[in-house]
């Protein structure tokens, strides 16, 4: 029940069974990568929001990791938002019958970077602060406010799994290519409807080497001729198929041997400025209008983007990056 | 908290202990944020196309946020698997009604 209402917030407001075979495999001490499931549900649920957006539907409720995905985008905004992750304090576990000294503190800073991220403050569906942080992410973070490694912790507060720069983990080949390896990961596995069939979505690090701190070369698809996305999946069998597709990365490779560091290529730079020419091509004020007709645009403010094409945005994007991949 | 002190050692062993502590946090909802970042979802990517350049949520972004298992070898897979216990939902009144049904009064380690 803990997996159905806290972590993939399915859809219905009561109780279900759908996550039962998962809680035993758990409670009888089975391993399995719990994660990669919950990264393909938040996926998934940005898929079907997506499709919503697209066709001018209400989202209403999808169902889904969305906290997962806000904590995430916190951490990624959190210089914009200039929230220092490292100065949170929390209550701590204090025994009834324990008496605090006077140099004893009742808080504690955050053990992880989940916790310091969680508690950045929310806000409801405001026009306003939406058209703020849509522009904001339309014209892009400046280059201080780029949290493209957010793992970086100089004075070791928090417990590191991923540190890029920690030998112990340049020298574990195996995590690290299942970190940056391209895979399918599975979606709705643990239960199916007619609404939400087994499938699958595709993790494509090579589009967020950044991420990695590894350079940013041109974007490649793995799966783009080979297989496609989001096909329903009927059996075992057709999901061993689809998980075990070689990729284009080269396993032999030895990683350990690896030097990161963070930048990105000349090419990616002229592939990414032919990209965005063509992506963001319509200025972002037409959308705050249309969820605020009231506002007014401020005369010392915005930069005007060529109009070029009439038809929706993200239409053209899609159809763009079908065009570029086939 | 008597759940946490009598558990936390297997939640840690099976790589739960970090997220079951985030559950229990309290987490508001960034709407504006989510809805805005939404609008740049790229389907073919799997990744939102910023401005500042492609970017999304990782596998190490799962270990480090949430601290749940990414990268153990998947032989359960969960097709076609069918639980051995049975659990009422339908008919139990939501979540209040499922809770009243199955607490237990004991020991936190006894089944």
């Amino acid at each position: 029940m803990w997996l159905d209402k806290f972590v993939f917030c399915g859809r219905s407001a009561g109780p279900t069974s759908v996550y039962l075979s998962a809680a035993e495999n758990l409670a009888n001490g089975g391993r399995f990568p719990l994660g990669r499931y919950l990264l393909g549900a938040a996926y998934h649920l940005l898929h079907q929001v997506t499709r919503k957006l697209l066709l001018g539907q209400s989202i209403g409720n999808l169902g889904g990791p969305w906290w997962f995905i806000n904590m995430w985008l916190n951490l990624h905004m959190h210089k914009r938002l200039e929230f220092n992750i490292f100065a949170q304090r929390f209550p701590r576990d204090i025994a009834e019958n324990h008496v605090l000294g006077e140099e004893e503190s009742a808080t504690r800073p955050p053990m992880n970077f989940g916790e310091a991220v969680i508690v950045l403050p929310g806000t409801g569906s405001n026009p306003d602060q939406f058209s703020r942080f849509f522009q904001t992410l339309y014209e892009g973070l400046a280059r201080d406010e780029r949290a493209w490694l957010a793992y970086d912790d100089p004075d070791t507060m928090f417990p590191l799994v991923f540190n890029p720069f920690d030998e112990a983990l340049d020298k574990d080949n195996e995590v690290l290519l299942t970190l940056v390896t391209p895979r399918a990961i599975p979606v709705n596995f643990f239960g199916s409807g007619k609404t939400s069939p087994q499938t699958y979505e595709f993790y494509n690090p090579s589009a967020l080497a950044r991420q990695l701190a590894f350079g940013q070369l041109p974007i490649a698809l793995c799966y783009a001729d080979v297989i496609k996305p989001r096909e329903t999946i009927n059996n075992l069998l057709e999901w061993i198929c689809v998980a075990q597709l070689p990729s284009s990365a080269d396993t032999d490779i030895n990683l350990s041997e690896w030097v990161p560091g963070a930048f990105i290529t000349q090419a990616y730079k002229q592939w990414w400025a032919e990209w965005k020419e063509h992506l963001f091509c319509k200025s972002a004020l037409s959308y705050r209008g249309m969820i605020d007709p009231e506002y007014e645009v401020p005369t010392d403010t915005v930069s005007i983007f060529r109009l070029m094409f009439q038809s929706s945005q993200f239409y053209f994007h899609r159809q763009l990056i079908l065009c570029v991949i086939f | 908290m008597r759940v946490s002190n009598s558990n936390e050692a297997q939640w840690g062993e099976r790589k739960l202990d970090q997220c079951i502590r985030l559950s229990i946090s309290d987490m508001h909802r960034n709407e504006s944020l989510l809805i805005a970042a939404s609008y740049f979802w790229s389907d073919t990517l799997n990744a939102f196309v910023f401005g500042h350049g492609p970017a999304a949520p990782t596998l190490p972004d799962v270990a480090m946020l949430t601290g749940l298992d990414v990268s153990s070898a998947d032989s359960t897979h969960f097709i076609d698997t069918k639980p051995s216990a049975k659990v009422e939902t339908r008919t139990i009144g939501g979540w209040s009604g499922y809770i009243q049904k199955y607490s237990k009064t004991g020991p936190v380690n006894t089944k």
